[in-house]
């Protein structure tokens, strides 16, 4: 892809500085304090030249008028005898200049890192807000490291950019305006002569830096294969190690390692050319300053000769002087002083348009997700009924996930021609083999993903003009992976109680764990919560663990196994009291008697609530008041436990099978 | 990488001691070998510094010299060094000293130039080389690492290791410790400068030094607890992150969203407060640093500037006397004092690039302290080719401690024999597979290869004996050719092709773009699976062993690819051990001896009639399967024709287990606990 080039860069440039607008007043004082800095910083060098001058009009060496501080302070500062010769004053003028610079310099860091890490902070807020509320199918497709890459890396890029890239961005337009003004005073032709090489060095360094890039491209390709052959060795160990393979997969190694050296080197050949060409470069400058500038000081001298011969004063020596383009001393060593200040933002700009380019395409990447709509959103005009009672409807639900690809007949639907009718308070259940679409069929009512209009009902209201509030408020879902949060088991049993609910005492307060922030209850609401563990068959093993519901699960804290951790996620979905219950498959890692435990405290749950339960056990849904079964997207057979059975078909097998597994494993 | 970004996020580990001397000097071990360029490097960075330290005594001399303020040390060394070229150069005319001046000002840079470019390119070179030898011995490390080491670590976090992590030891090689060289020897030699030129005044200009390390101490000792608290905030915000993004599906249903939001504002919040600490540090110190350094510009233009005015009109014999100077040496003492404070920033800002890099380091070297635990045992011999009889002596097994996996296994396989072993997910079958290549060390018991114990034979002899045919074949990045022979060599190419005639896999190889030279695609997802079986029983035959070990697949495969792997499982048993964890009716009515393995312990063996004939455990395994009126449940491609009806085990992968199998087997594989895993 071609790099953009010219006005659309141009207009990127100012579509990133268009962040800059909430934080104006940070970065307007952030300059101000810049512009201070700049100033003073460029004027030290000016001490310096008075101070020679000074020097050398005391010492009579050669052309000077002194410098001018001696005709604007008392003279008697600089008498003999106050402080010997009086050089202090420009000691400490040069410090009380430097201190100042520091001063500003402290604001100018301050609220430059302020206005970038706030600007990052919000765009980070922005991406992370927008991220969570995207709907599942995108989540589906996305990594979730890749999307922590943009969270971090891609963030960090714009960071850099919004900080050192703007201030040094900044910087160097303020030197190029205030340093010339200060060499031209002392001499517009050395100037000029000196400025003659400067050019070339944003050539040179954009020249460089191109082939950088290129062998830099070459390296990291380089090392993406490494971390590829590294990849499929550690990955393929098993293959290595049975055929005596090691040594082999080594000496691959060694030798894509031996190429990335190679490439390593080739680009530090001319990577490590950069700094010392451009120290080159500006010693030529340096050099037509030593001999130029040495010249000029010399007719100085000359011109100071022939009319201190002819007994002019010091002010028209001066005078003459300046107007024959000549030189001091002071302002010959000033110069250098400035030559040095005008290379640093030189080098300084290769790095500010680095900096902007990667930011660049670390914010648009962000921006493609910030501009990604979310798919399942809050409908228009919707429906927000008080009270559910739960009856479920499915009317002919044919469902593909990926509709532009999926053609009739073909396997793409996920689900075909569902119709299902589920009174409140009922029980379906469904069973069926792996990848028959019963996930689907789950995921689809409480809109994780959106299914057509017209085709899913509670209380006869199509969920999609439900408000998603209510809708997910009134459904508890235990999805068929657990997933808990880094919390304590008490707060992510309070997650069913998200969203508003009787138990919860006021807004959310400091806590433990990975989110912080924690969801205050009032003591019934825990009382509740632990009923509600009691009923999972979860409330013995939490109450094993030491700090009890104060435990903290995740990386830090305990690890729960399979079955514990089903159990909580049972007990998190009916602690919000829904009105319809899904459950996914959520008793798998679960022993038959504590199977049997649960499905006994649930019963009495379930008599209030619709429940969808999926499942692999007959002996989890036999109860149920009603049967089907799914294959391939379609309902093959459906009634209740016995009718079933006397079909002999798949639930019939089923049924065998377990039986007969039963009985092995009661073998010993 | 990208998966398992976040396993690097959320281990929040922080160096407390970044310049942790052991760490350092196990760094360091890895440069001894490159001492020479060590050495050129060294000298280089000596001649560099001289080339960064000469120019403000040029100028000096210059200004005395051509100017004639005066006579002085730098003045005349440089008049010393011109005069070679002829008589005293004071005497010269005025423009024959600048063109002299000009000139040696260019060899000056123009030498600076050469110099530091060598120099960068002979460390890097230097850097380059000692990274390669500590990315080689880790990955051979890892490689040699047992099959439990890479059920521990998931592999995105070993190519982590020896990709990333390696690369950031590079900076710190190739960036600080020349800088770190460099500013060091630059500072010395403008110390020995000054003080060369005038003692006393060098003690009044370097008065400030011992401020300036007091200042850089105070703030290393609390920019370090600042970055370590960002650090940790840092490690916090994305750990939130990613575990809301990991369980976005909860986040949604239970409707945290907004909780979220809070939660993100409080922890970044947080973030960005100790980033601007941090920042805050380096706000204070920055303009201190340069104020102190004013300082002794100050006292520079001070102190010198009276010296200066104290020797007026005076003959140099007289101004040595008094102390006085000229204002060549005060503006070579005005340049050194700029140039003496710029390593001292440098040095405080090479900080992040040595934490980055120590912490990198601590990983590598907690890989490379992993115990090889599955190595040639001392005594352990290199044997040739063995006969192929396996015997296990109640075998005693168990992958985590306490959860036994075998139980007491006992039985002998003739060679040439081919047997099958049968039975429940998590009953034992693939870890006695294991343990014949001696993938594990047993607890108890013994595995004897034609009479020896396995740990007798060296590691490399006992493998090459034994070829594994993995249910799950995996295939190389590579050609087809190299996927066969895996990198040997020495195979030639009519043996490979061979082998794929023998087990049929000639046809679709031919038909292949290449044929034995086509790229294998997307880690094979191209190739059917039962065309991968049949690369994978070509693979085994080009490698000819004694023993066959075969995991059968249990996906399903058309009844024409069936009956050529049927074709092809004959050739491949005829003649050597066979032992094949068996799905397939087919091959189990075919084996020799078939053993059934239940909980861990041997129950049942015989013939396939024998067994039945036994109504026992058998038999059950033998119902369940094989009299299958519907589809099974463990059914997993919806449009797959079966063709063959399969025989015990359910599937073999947790996922499939964890998705839910039916009961028994589902319970049992977690409590059987791994046993899945490899």
């Amino acid at each position: 892809m071609m790099p953009p080039r010219g006005l659309e860069l141009i207009r990127r440039l100012f579509h990133l500085l268009s962040y800059c607008k909430p934080h104006w007043r940070t970065y307007l004082m952030g300059t101000l304090a810049l512009c201070f800095v700049d100033l003073l910083d460029t004027f030290t060098p000016q001490v310096v030249k008075w101070a020679i001058d000074h020097l050398m009009f005391a010492t009579g060496g050669g052309v000077s008028a002194g410098s001018p501080l001696q005709s604007w302070l008392p003279s008697r500062w600089f008498g003999a005898d106050a402080f010997m010769g009086g050089m202090w004053v420009y000691g400490v003028l040069y410090v009380i200049v430097v201190a100042l610079t520091g001063v500003f310099r402290w604001f100018m860091s301050m609220y430059y890192s302020e206005g970038a890490v706030n600007l990052t902070h919000e765009l980070r807020g922005r991406f992370f807000g927008h991220v969570q509320r995207l709907h599942a199918g995108y989540h589906d497709k996305q990594k979730t490291g890749d999307l922590m890459t943009l969270a971090t890396s891609d963030i960090n890029a714009c960071r850099e950019f919004f900080w050192v890239g703007l201030l040094i961005g900044f910087d160097t337009l303020l030197y190029f305006m205030i340093v010339p003004v200060y060499m031209a005073q002392i001499s517009p032709k050395l100037l000029l002569a000196s400025l003659l090489t400067l050019p070339l060095i944003p050539v040179i360094v954009a020249r460089l830096a191109k082939r950088i890039e290129k062998r830099y491209d070459e390296m990291q390709d380089q090392l993406s294969l490494v971390a590829e052959r590294a990849r499929e060795s550690f990955a393929g160990s098993k293959v290595i190690k049975s055929f005596t393979r090691e040594d082999d997969e080594v000496r691959t190694f060694a030798r894509l390692s031996g190429e990335y050296r190679r490439r390593a080197l080739k680009l530090a050949a001319i990577e490590a050319l950069q700094q010392p060409l451009l120290v080159l470069m500006l010693a030529l400058a340096d050099l037509v300053v030593v001999i130029y500038g040495g010249y000029l000081v010399l007719e100085g001298f000359a011109i100071q000769r022939e009319m201190a011969a002819a007994g002019a004063t010091a002010e028209q020596i001066n005078t003459a002087v300046r107007e024959a383009g000549a030189i001091t001393v002071g302002g010959f060593i000033a110069f250098f002083s400035y030559l040095i200040r005008l290379s640093g933002p030189m080098i300084g700009l290769g790095w500010v348009i680095s900096l902007f380019q990667r930011a660049n395409v670390s914010m648009q990447r962000i921006e493609e997700v910030i501009h990604t709509k979310p798919a399942i959103a809050e409908p228009a005009g919707a429906a927000r009924p008080a009270a559910i009672r739960g009856a479920i409807e499915v009317r002919n639900l044919t469902f593909a996930f990926f509709p532009d690809t999926a053609r009739d007949g073909a396997r793409d639907h996920a689900l075909e021609n569902i119709s299902l009718h589920v009174e409140p308070g009922r029980t379906l259940a469904v069973v069926g083999p792996v990848g028959s679409g019963k996930s689907t069929l789950l995921g689809l009512i409480p809109r994780l993903y959106d299914p057509p209009p017209g085709t899913i009902f509670i209380d006869g209201v199509d969920v999609r003009e439900i408000s998603l509030d209510v809708l997910r408020t009134q459904i508890g879902s235990v999805p068929q992976e657990t997933f808990l949060f880094s919390e304590t088991i008490l707060q992510n049993l309070a997650l069913g109680l998200e969203g508003g609910s009787e138990y919860r005492s006021g807004g959310p307060q400091a806590g433990t764990g990975t989110g912080i922030l924690n969801v205050p209850l009032t003591p019934e609401g825990e009382q509740w919560l632990k009923q509600c563990a009691r009923l999972a068959q979860v409330e013995a093993d939490i109450l094993a663990f030491p700090k009890q519901y104060e435990t903290l699960l995740g990386e830090k804290g305990v690890n729960l196994s399979g079955g514990q951790k089903q159990r909580v996620a049972i007990a998190r979905a009916i602690a919000r009291k829904p009105a319809i219950l899904l459950l996914d498959d959520c008793l798998s890692a679960v022993d038959t008697q504590t199977e049997e435990a649960i499905l006994a405290g649930l019963k009495e749950i379930m008599r209030e609530r619709t429940t969808l339960i999926v499942s692999h056990r007959v002996s989890t849904v036999e109860h149920a008041d009603e049967i089907v079964v799914l294959k391939e997207g379609r309902i093959t057979e459906r009634g209740r436990h016995e009718q079933l059975l006397a079909m002999k078909g798949y639930y019939f097998e089923l049924h065998r099978k377990q039986q007969l597994e039963q009985e092995l494993a009661s073998k010993d | 990488m990208a998966d398992d970004f976040e396993d690097d996020l959320l281990e929040e580990r922080i160096k407390t001691n970044v310049f942790d001397p052991v760490l350092l000097r196990r760094i360091l071990r890895y440069a001894l070998p490159y001492k020479g360029r060590i050495l050129a490097g060294l000298c280089l960075v000596l001649v560099s510094a001289a080339l960064a330290i000469s120019p403000p005594l040029l100028v000096g001399a210059m200004v005395d010299i051509v100017f004639g303020t005066g006579q002085s040390t730098p003045g005349q060394a440089v008049a010393r060094l011109l005069s070679l070229f002829g008589a005293d150069p004071r005497l010269w005319a005025d423009r024959d000293k600048l063109a002299a001046f000009g000139l040696l000002f260019l060899l000056v840079r123009t030498g600076t130039f050469f110099v530091d470019w060598a120099n960068t390119y002979v460390l890097t070179g230097f850097g380059q080389r000692v990274l390669y030898d500590i990315r080689v011995e880790l990955f051979t490390h890892i490689q040699n690492l047992s099959l439990s080491f890479f059920h521990r670590n998931p592999v995105g976090r070993l190519v982590n290791r020896v990709a990333y992590d390696v690369g950031a030891l590079e900076r710190m090689f190739s960036v600080a410790v020349v800088t770190l060289c460099k500013d060091a020897m630059m500072l010395t030699g403008i110390m020995l400068m000054l003080f060369a030129i005038d003692v006393r005044l060098a003690l009044i200009v370097l008065s400030v030094i011992p401020f300036m390390v007091v200042a850089t101490l105070i703030f290393r000792k609390y920019s370090r607890g600042a970055y370590r608290r960002w650090y940790a905030a840092q490690s916090k915000l994305n750990a939130f992150m990613a575990e809301s993004m990991a369980g976005v599906r909860v986040v949604q249903l239970f409707h945290k969203e907004k909780r979220n939001d809070a939660s993100y504002e409080v922890i970044a919040s947080d973030f960005r407060h100790h980033f601007l600490a941090q920042r805050r540090a380096w706000a204070y110190f920055r303009p201190v640093a340069t104020t102190l350094s004013a300082t002794g510009i100050g006292l520079v233009l001070w102190v010198c500037g009276d010296a200066v005015l104290r020797g007026k009109g005076m003959e140099p014999a007289q101004m040595a006397v008094i102390g006085a100077i000229s204002v060549g040496v005060l503006v070579t003492y005005l340049q050194y004092a700029e140039l003496f404070f710029t390593p001292i920033r440098d040095i405080t800002e090479k900080f992040d690039i040595v934490v980055g890099a120590m912490t990198s380091a601590e990983r590598i070297f907690t890989i490379l302290d992993e115990k090889i635990d599955v190595a040639d045992l001392p005594g352990a011999t290199a044997r040739g080719r063995v006969k192929g009889e396996v015997t296990f002596e109640d075998v005693h097994f168990e992958y985590k401690p306490n959860e036994p996996v075998l139980r007491g296994v006992s039985f002998t396989i003739k060679p040439g024999q081919t047997i099958a072993i049968v039975g429940h997910t998590g009953a034992g079958k693939t870890t006695i597979i294991n343990l014949v290549s001696r993938f594990y060390n047993i607890q108890a018991g013994r595995v004897l290869i034609d009479g020896v114990d396995a740990r007798d034979y060296t590691l490399k002899s006992l493998r090459r004996n034994i070829a594994v045919v993995h249910q799950d074949v995996f295939l190389f990045a590579g050609t087809v050719l190299e996927n066969l022979r895996l990198g040997d060599e020495g195979i030639p190419r009519e043996r490979v092709a061979a082998a794929c005639a023998a087990v049929g896999a000639d046809k679709f190889i031919e038909r292949l773009k290449g044929g034995l030279d086509a790229m294998v695609e997307e880690g094979g997802k191209t190739f059917s699976a039962g065309e991968r079986q049949l690369l994978s029983f070509a693979r085994a035959l080009v490698f000819d062993p004694a023993i066959l070990i075969l995991d059968e697949a249990t996906s399903s495969i058309d009844t024409h690819t069936e009956e050529l792997i049927q074709a092809a499982l004959t050739k491949l048993t005829q003649g050597r051990t066979s032992i094949v964890i068996a799905h397939r009716l087919s091959t189990i009515q075919r084996a020799d001896n078939i053993l059934v393995m239940h909980k861990g312990k041997l129950a049942e063996h015989g013939t396939h009639q024998q067994l039945l004939a036994l109504r026992g455990i058998y038999h059950r395994l033998y119902e369940l399967q094989y009299s299958a009126l519907a589809d099974t449940p463990k059914d997993t491609g919806p449009a797959a024709p079966v063709s063959s009806p399969h025989l015990p085990t359910l599937p073999d992968t947790q996922r499939e287990a964890a998705a839910g199998t039916i009961g028994v087997a589902g319970r049992l594989a977690h409590e059987v606990a791994d046993e899945d895993q490899s």
